[in-house]
């Protein structure tokens, strides 16, 4: 005989169902993943299937138990409505979390999942009237209902009033601080794990599942810094090459629009004559068959395609302003080194020129920029020196002075220095244990640019890893960044870029270390180095779990052919034509930064 | 007459203006005076210059040409992984270490040489092993720009001890936009006048 439906027992049990729902979940599924991915799909199946049931059967074991105290169980199947309710109930509890969880990791609110949440936990509570008596059956009064005949049976359940409020008041507690958790930032954590070990499971260990977050990984914000937008490069010179490469007597100006809405404008100081640069970041990018630097559109290794020079950091309306000034300086040098060229007739003819343009700018009242407020300089071939001095010594320590510096750069109000390195890694010496599964290896050297910044003693503030991974490098510097399973992109690829700000004896250790890994000289001991592949894992995870890890996608119009040359010089691509202008553009989209668990859009760098 | 002696006093000074112009134009230095701008050395100006050297002229093919004593071991050229040429010079005297030594690094480069060697010396005020750094502007015979660096180094060794040295090097660059980099290195204190400061001195471009 069915009974009318008991809310206080459904409820109670509903609680209980979904408190037993997300402790198997979250943790004891978690915890045995690695026992459960060993077993087998079956096995993995049945024991999930098996948890979840089980948290149903506790929850239909309370509900029953409730029931008989308040004489809604004079018979096995007078339970069943309430035990329907309850396992609807705790379903509907725990789709409403599950869905609070997944907006929680900005994730959309879809959870395929709940009919089956549905049948489990309503059909496994069911069962639970098979291992509690009905009060009349306990008393040997089968089909009697007087209160008289039912004292036995409360005198049993004698005490349970007290247990039931006690156990409501902390389900509810728990089912209040599970909510706030999974609303707060950084409540990603439970749903990220259950999320995890699930997708584990269910691939087998094999699929891009992500690792585990622990507390200290909670949600991190958005960078702060400012990302390059665009970069766009007007040059001019005699005998030019294409924008960030220079030539005889060329002068270079360089506009980069930051993600903040601000402009570094660069000018070059001064170029050597001849050649070409070679960036040297290790990245380069071949397009039908040239060379560039692939590094070019990053902000941080601006300098690199540059000689030496100045670099204002102004709003909108001012870089107009400065780049026709810069603009309209860079025409007078043309015009001054075409005069220099022409002998002592020449040196009289550019002195005149220079008094008249004085004397223009005075009676024009020309706009005039600022101090800049950076200084760059490229090192050029002097940047193997640092290793010269070891490479002259006999029975020198090996692999100390690998890297080579690209550059520097001043900033001239905090007088912070930041000096810019081309590391060496060897990529062959342990980065496997990103690509388990997969049909290729790492192997070669990876040499990112490595960025340092010191303050005015020397002491190293932050540490900057980038590198590129396209074309024949995707593969190695994905994997060196943890993300060896890129998408393809023909036209272009990725800037990975790590950071990591030294304010602790640990994180010096650790960016330390991986500038040994590097085989850049470091101004301290490194407690902590245990070999590059270590070293380098241990940065990048600093930076994922304390700085910032972001990656951009590159792309260049018009272009096809694209290629990546891991370790190729620059060679130029000449236009053949004097004096002629060239601009182009490199853009960059699709800015992720990892949040402490996943990837997610670095808003503020699209645009 | 009156109109002549005019007619001479606004050639004179037009002459004094065209002279006075001109000599503007001049790129003139004064050697004992740093020269300007964010990436120049800042440094009195060295006092290094070239000086003949009696041995094997050793052709730098194209940059110039070095003279290493007679006795002296030289090897290479190779080629650097930035695409530049470089050699080393052992002297006859050199000791277990190696040292004297001479490294002679050359290439076409983009950078100034005020530019690269200002970051060749911020790289070197944040590297440890590195001490008493100096940068000077120099005057060397085809080059418009010549840099002379001087300091002290700490090389560790493979059997845990380490070396201190002395080292100078020399920064050039001709009109052609060729580089040409001379790097002396002796046991601490042992520059003055030894064998490989010879050998830099002896540095001729083109």
């Amino acid at each position: 005989m069915l009974e009318r439906v008991r809310l206080r027992p459904a409820l109670l049990g509903a609680a209980v169902t979904t408190v037993g729902y997300f402790v198997a979940t979250a943790s004891l599924v978690p915890v045995s993943a690695g026992l459960l991915v060993d077993a087998g799909p079956a096995v993995a199946v049945a024991v999930v299937i098996g948890v979840t049931a089980l948290a149903a059967l506790i929850g239909g074991y309370v509900t029953v138990r409730a029931l008989r105290r308040h004489g809604g169980y004079p018979q096995r199947l007078s339970a069943l409505p309430t035990l329907v309710v309850m396992g609807v109930a705790a379903s509907l509890v725990v789709i409403v979390m599950a869905a609070a969880l997944m907006a929680a990791a900005g994730e959309p609110a879809v959870l395929a999942g709940a009919p089956a949440i549905v049948v489990t936990l309503t059909l496994a509570a069911l069962p639970a009237v098979l291992l509690v008596r009905p009060a009349a059956e306990a008393d040997g009064y089968v089909g009697r209902t007087t209160r008289a005949r039912r004292l036995p049976a409360l005198r049993e359940d004698a005490g349970q009033g007290s247990l039931e409020t006690v156990g409501v008041t902390t389900v509810a507690a728990i089912l209040v601080a599970a909510l706030i958790i999974a609303m707060v930032p950084g409540g990603t954590w439970l749903g990220d794990n259950v999320r995890t070990q699930l997708c584990r499971i269910a691939t087998l260990g094999q699929g891009d599942c992500g690792a585990p977050t622990g507390y200290e990984a909670q949600l991190r914000p958005e960078p702060e810094h400012a990302c390059t937008l665009s970069d766009t490069s007007d040059n001019r010179g005699m005998a030019v090459s294409v924008m960030w490469f220079t030539a005889e007597n060329g002068a270079l100006i360089r506009v980069e629009k930051l993600s903040d809405d601000t402009y570094r404008v660069s000018r070059e100081a001064s170029l050597g004559a001849g050649g070409q640069v070679d960036t040297g970041a290790g990245v380069t990018v071949t397009v039908d068959g040239d060379t560039y630097g692939g590094e070019v559109q990053a902000s941080a290794s601006a300098l690199l395609n540059l000689g030496a020079g100045a670099t204002w950091v102004v709003d909108e309306a001012e870089k107009d302003k400065l780049v026709d000034y810069l603009k309209s300086e860079r025409n007078w040098e043309s015009v001054q080194t075409t005069l220099a060229a022409a002998g002592p007739a020449g040196s009289f003819a550019s002195a005149l020129a220079t008094g008249g343009r004085a004397a223009w700018n005075w009676l024009t009242d020309a706009y005039t920029p600022s101090m800049p407020d950076e200084y760059y300089g490229y090192a050029g071939i002097d940047g193997n020196a640092g290793a010269a001095a070891t490479g002259l010594v006999q029975h020198a320590e090996a692999g100390v002075s690998t890297s080579s510096v690209l550059g520097s750069r001043l900033d001239t109000k905090n007088k912070r220095l930041t000096v810019y390195y081309e590391g060496q890694i060897d990529a062959s010496a342990g980065y496997q244990s990103h690509l388990e599964g997969s049909e290729v290896g790492a192997s070669g050297t990876v040499r990112p640019l490595v960025a340092v910044t010191y303050d005015t003693d020397g002491n190293p503030l932050s540490v900057q890893v980038q590198a590129m991974a396209a074309g024949e490098a995707k593969l190695t510097v994905g994997n060196m960044f943890g993300e060896p399973y890129l998408d393809e992109n023909p036209n272009g690829g990725f800037i990975f870029d790590a950071r990591v700000s030294i304010t602790s004896d640990e994180t010096r250790d650790i960016a330390m270390g991986l500038l040994k890994a590097s085989g850049i000289a470091t101004p301290h001991p490194v407690a902590r180095y245990e070999g590059a592949a270590s070293a380098v894992d241990t940065f990048v995870s600093a930076a994922k779990e304390r700085g910032t890890l972001t990656r951009q996608t590159v792309n260049m119009e018009g272009q096809t052919d694209f290629g990546i040359n891991a370790n190729a010089k620059v060679a130029g691509v000449g236009l053949g034509a004097s004096f002629e202008n060239s601009t182009e553009t490199i853009n960059t989209s699709d800015a992720d930064y990892w949040d402490g668990s996943r990837w997610r859009p670095w808003s503020s760098c699209l645009g | 007459m009156t109109a002549e002696r005019h007619r001479f006093r606004r050639a004179a000074g037009l002459a004094a203006l065209v002279v006075l112009l001109a000599s503007c134009a001049t790129d003139s230095v004064d050697p004992a005076t740093p020269p300007a701008g964010p990436h120049a050395p800042t440094a009195p100006a060295s006092r290094l210059t070239p000086q003949d050297a009696t041995g094997e002229t050793i052709d730098l093919e194209g940059a110039g040409s070095i003279v290493a004593p007679s006795g002296a071991t030289v090897e290479g050229p190779s080629t650097t992984p930035n695409g530049s040429q470089q050699l080393n010079i052992r002297m006859p005297d050199a000791d277990d270490s190696g040292l004297p030594a001479v490294q002679v690094t050359w290439g076409a480069d983009t950078a100034g040489v005020y530019e690269q060697s200002w970051t060749a010396e911020n790289a070197a005020k944040v590297d440890g092993t590195i001490s008493d750094y100096v940068r000077a502007a120099a005057q060397w015979p085809g080059s418009a720009e010549s840099v002379v660096a001087t300091w002290t180094e700490e090389i560790a060794l493979t059997t845990d001890g380490s070396l201190d040295v002395s080292a100078t090097r020399l920064t050039v660059q001709d009109d052609d936009g060729t580089t040409v980099i001379v790097l002396a290195l002796t046991p601490e204190g042992e520059m003055a006048d030894s064998d490989a400061e010879r050998v830099l001195r002896s540095l001729t471009l083109g």
